[in-house]
């Protein structure tokens, strides 16, 4: 565990003007990571977290990317958001939760213990959409084997704060510190906007939508329009009315049968791929 | 959507009034659009829910439509009015 003025990266910028000074260089290297808009940060009296951000989420986001973006937000926010000692993200991948950035050891295993017991501010943040923040860990009852956790690994306060995915929850940006009442009111607002920018890259992420099952859910809605438009067709070809018409048709059908749409127009579709097959089965044996 | 002269006007973003209270977020009533046929973007919807622009009747009713579906998976009935239904009686 760092402690935030006594960093590394601190000893790099030879300023200590207050834990603002220590962003660390690894943003810097913006090259490395084709993130053309960033740039070099030699200290934060010339560039506020805020400005820093600006521009990271119109980042064309390739799988290695993605991953490698987040690791940065992870290392900025640990040393910018109040007296954070390290901070992580956790996100969705096929249903299942894991830590794909973390800043230190001991926040990835804060993360895991809370997997493992499926009980934590991250995984409430992750699971309802909402920030959780915890200002003493000691006063906290709700999840009595994170709290227990917490004790031996020396944390005291928490910040969760919630990730979605082209509006879907994905995850939590997590931070964590050793020390109690660490997040001030201007702590969670800057929580809350790295959060949402690592939002916008997660849902201009291809591979996140595929990871998270998004792409499975798109797949199913295009098979769903297409058995309802087939429906459509049905019914056009059946009642001799417009497209528009027969949309509205299956619709009061459905409201009446209590089906929902998609499963009232494969009703439609199978019925008359059934009568079809009777007719071809009469014609055959007729002929 | 029209509004017969004499009608009380509804709020413009009585649609997003009712995604909230189906606990829709705005992605997801989009997907659920789209699922039904619908051929509009996530943001011309979510600017139409709140009350900007036009849909056409034909794709307002899919939006209540997947609002209302909705509803029912939440063990309501379908509160939300359709265009082509015409006012209630």
């Amino acid at each position: 565990m760092q402690e935030p003025e006594q960093s590394s990266e601190a000893a790099t910028t030879g300023e200590q003007q207050g834990h603002l000074d220590v962003v660390s260089p690894p943003l810097v290297n913006s090259a490395a990571i084709g993130v053309g808009e960033i740039e070099p940060v030699a200290s934060a009296e010339l560039v506020r977290p805020e400005q820093l951000l600006s521009g990271m989420s119109s980042i064309i986001s390739s799988e290695v990317l993605v991953d490698t973006v987040l690791r940065c937000i992870v290392t900025l926010v640990s040393v910018v958001v109040g007296r954070a000692d390290g901070a992580s993200v956790t996100l969705d991948r096929g249903g299942k939760l894991q830590t794909v950035a973390s800043s230190n050891e001991t926040v990835a295993q804060m993360d895991a213990a809370q997997y493992e017991t499926g009980e934590g501010p991250c995984l409430d943040a992750a699971r309802t959409g909402s920030a959780v923040h915890l200002d003493s860990v000691d006063d906290e009852r709700r999840w009595p084997s994170f709290t227990s956790r917490a004790g031996l690994l020396g944390i005291r306060a928490v910040v969760s704060s919630p990730l979605s995915a082209h509006g879907i929850p994905a995850g939590a940006l997590n931070i964590y510190s050793q020390s109690v009442g660490a997040f001030e009111a201007r702590d969670l607002v800057l929580a809350q906007l790295f959060a949402s920018e690592a939002s916008l890259i997660l849902s201009s992420s291809l591979s996140f939508a595929s990871a998270t099952g998004l792409t499975s859910r798109v797949q199913e809605a295009l098979v769903a329009r297409r058995v309802i438009a087939q429906a459509e067709g049905v019914i056009i070809e059946r009642e001799g009315i417009a497209a528009e018409e027969a949309y509205t048709v299956i619709r009061r059908i459905s409201i009446t049968s209590g089906r929902t749409l998609r499963d009232e127009a494969d009703v439609i579709v199978r019925s008359a791929t059934t009568q079809t097959e009777a007719g071809d089965g009469r014609s055959g044996r007729d002929g | 959507m029209d509004d017969p002269e004499g009608m009380v006007e509804e709020p413009l973003d009585i649609l997003d009034q009712f995604r909230q209270r189906a606990h829709l977020s705005h992605g997801e009533l989009w997907l659920r659009y789209f699922e039904l046929g619908g051929m509009r973007t996530d943001l011309q919807i979510e600017a139409y829910i709140c009350g900007i622009g036009d849909l056409g009747d034909h794709e307002h009713d899919m939006v209540a439509h997947a609002l209302n579906e909705r509803f029912v998976e939440l063990g309501g009935n379908h509160p939300v009015p359709y265009v082509s239904d015409g006012p209630p009686p």
